[in-house]
Parts: structure tokens; C-alpha cells; sequence
């Protein structure tokens, strides 16, 4: 495939990042390590082509689980690391790190309103950040609505916990103890890889709902 | 015969690769149907899911941004 390049802005975006990344470094040494991890991470997340509104979109529209399986490992990966992290905490006596949040009800409903509004939109937070930055001008609307109903749910969060049953936040370790806790989450998350297996040979579910949709339409 | 065009520009995911097949229905095995569009995850996504059913494939960058897809029904 022949494919287009653009030379001139590839240069200037280099030239920007790393004069950009020395005016940083002479501020503060953090702010340009946090500048590269940044866009780093960009460039990865938009090689890589994940989507995250692909992992539980298209196991259902298109019977493809592969998206599904990347972001599986991503997450037995990000595990591991952040479990060694918080051993090393607290073996020293340090604040377990990672975000703890309480959920009930409420956590449903947030998922159903983000699933919908993600498959509408095309993309999630991180791939709609990803696509403004390809030049997709269309994603500069997503992110407005992602921006009005991100501001709009932290107004009335307090309503829902207040109103429906709202559990203490759940860590393993704190139940089953450090090393049952850690491999209980592998084994949920090694099961959830085995389970993509699974259901990708049985897709005559899927396919039936398809051409349903294609004959409607 | 020529192929069939389908204009996906400003389509995004997954509503490109419905439109796709929806079409790709309508024509005979050996017909072809070329897709333009200018959404790279929807790329990715159609070139798999052609591959996926064994359908010819052929893609050309036609300008920064924009693919053209031809895939022939087997």
C-alpha cells in the first residue's frame, strides 16, 4: 500500500516536543518526564489502534474478541505491576496506592450511560483524545459532551450514593489476605482470557442479531 | 462491470463495517465494492473482518487520512 507522508509537520512536532520538553526540564525536571511518559503513551495507544469501546462492543456486533484479549493483558500486566507496588507500601508501612471507590447500583447505571454514550460516539475518553490528535475534527463534539456530562455526573454524584445502596470499596487482599487476593484476581482475569476462546466459536448468536439489523436496514 | 462505491467519510465505528457488510450483502460472489473512508480504526476493522470471511482485498491511501478499500465477495 502507498502510503502518504508529511515530512514538514513530522518535523515541526518533534522540534516542538523537545523544545517544549528542555523549556519544561528547566522548570521543573518532573513536569518533562511526565511530558515524554505523556506522549509516549499517545504514540502507543495510537500505533497499537486499541479501543477500548471495541472491547465490549464488538465481541457482540461482530463476534471479534481480539480487542478484548489486548486489553485483558493490559490489565494482567498493569496488575502485576501495581500489586508488587502496593506489597513493597505495605510491607513498609506506606499508603496502599491505587484508587479505592465505593460502588452499588449507582456503578450499573454509570456503565450502562458510559457504554452507551461510548458506542454512539466511537470512541472513549482515550480514543477520543487519540482521534482529535489523527485530526479527526468530528471528536472535538465528543470531547464537549464528554467534558458536559463528565461535569454534569460530578455534580449530582453525592445524589446517587445518598439514594441507593452504596458498598464499602472492595480489595481483595483485605479479604482473602495478600497472596490468596492476588491470585484470585489473576484467576478472574486468566478466566475472562480463557472465556474470549469460548465464546468466539459459538457465534451464531451474534450473526443471527447481524443479519437482523442488516435486512431491517 | 465496475465496483459498487459505498462513501463511509465521517462514518465511525462500528456503524463503517455495518454499512460494509450491509452492502457487501446486496452484491453476488466475483462483485466487487469499494469503501472510502477516512476513520482508521474502521480500517483495521473491515480489512479483519473481509479477511476473516476470505474476501479479496485491495487498499490504496489516497490522500492524507482517506483509504480506499475494494473488496471482492467470494
Amino acid at each position: 500500500m502507498k502510503r502518504s507522508s508529511q515530512p514538514l509537520p513530522t518535523a515541526l512536532a518533534i522540534i516542538f516536543i523537545i523544545s517544549y520538553g528542555i523549556n519544561l526540564y528547566v522548570q521543573q525536571q518532573l513536569l518533562s518526564a511526565l511530558w515524554l511518559i505523556g506522549i509516549s503513551l499517545g504514540y502507543i495507544l495510537y500505533r497499537s489502534g486499541i479501543c477500548f469501546s471495541a472491547i465490549c462492543r464488538d465481541p457482540f456486533l461482530f463476534n471479534d474478541f481480539s480487542t478484548a484479549r489486548a486489553v485483558l493483558v493490559l490489565l494482567i500486566i498493569s496488575f502485576a505491576g501495581t500489586f508488587m507496588f502496593q506489597i513493597y507500601s505495605n510491607v513498609n508501612g506506606m499508603d496502599i496506592p491505587g484508587k479505592f471507590h465505593s460502588w452499588g447500583v449507582h456503578t450499573a447505571i454509570g456503565g450502562i450511560l458510559f457504554g452507551i454514550g461510548m458506542v454512539l460516539a466511537g470512541g472513549c475518553a482515550a480514543g477520543t483524545l487519540q482521534r482529535i490528535g489523527e485530526g479527526f475534527i468530528l471528536f472535538l463534539i465528543v470531547l464537549s459532551g464528554l467534558v458536559l456530562g463528565s461535569t454534569l455526573g460530578a455534580a449530582h454524584f453525592s445524589w446517587w450514593t445518598t439514594r441507593f445502596a452504596s458498598f464499602k470499596p472492595l480489595f481483595l487482599p483485605e479479604i482473602f489476605g495478600w497472596a490468596a487476593g492476588g491470585i484470585l484476581t489473576l484467576t478472574i482475569l486468566g478466566g475472562l482470557f480463557y472465556l474470549t476462546f469460548v465464546l468466539e466459536k459459538y457465534p451464531s448468536l451474534q450473526n443471527k442479531e447481524d443479519q437482523t439489523w442488516a435486512q431491517k436496514n | 462491470m465496475g465496483a459498487k462505491k459505498l462513501d463511509l467519510l465521517g462514518e465511525v465505528c462500528p456503524f463503517s463495517l455495518l454499512k460494509t457488510r450491509q452492502e457487501l450483502e446486496k452484491i453476488k460472489p466475483g462483485e466487487k465494492l469499494t469503501v472510502e473512508t477516512d476513520f482508521n480504526q474502521s480500517v483495521r476493522n473491515i480489512l479483519k473482518w473481509c479477511d476473516n470471511q476470505g474476501y479479496g482485498l485491495d487498499i490504496a491511501e489516497k490522500g492524507s487520512g482517506v483509504w480506499q478499500i475494494t473488496i471482492t465477495k467470494k
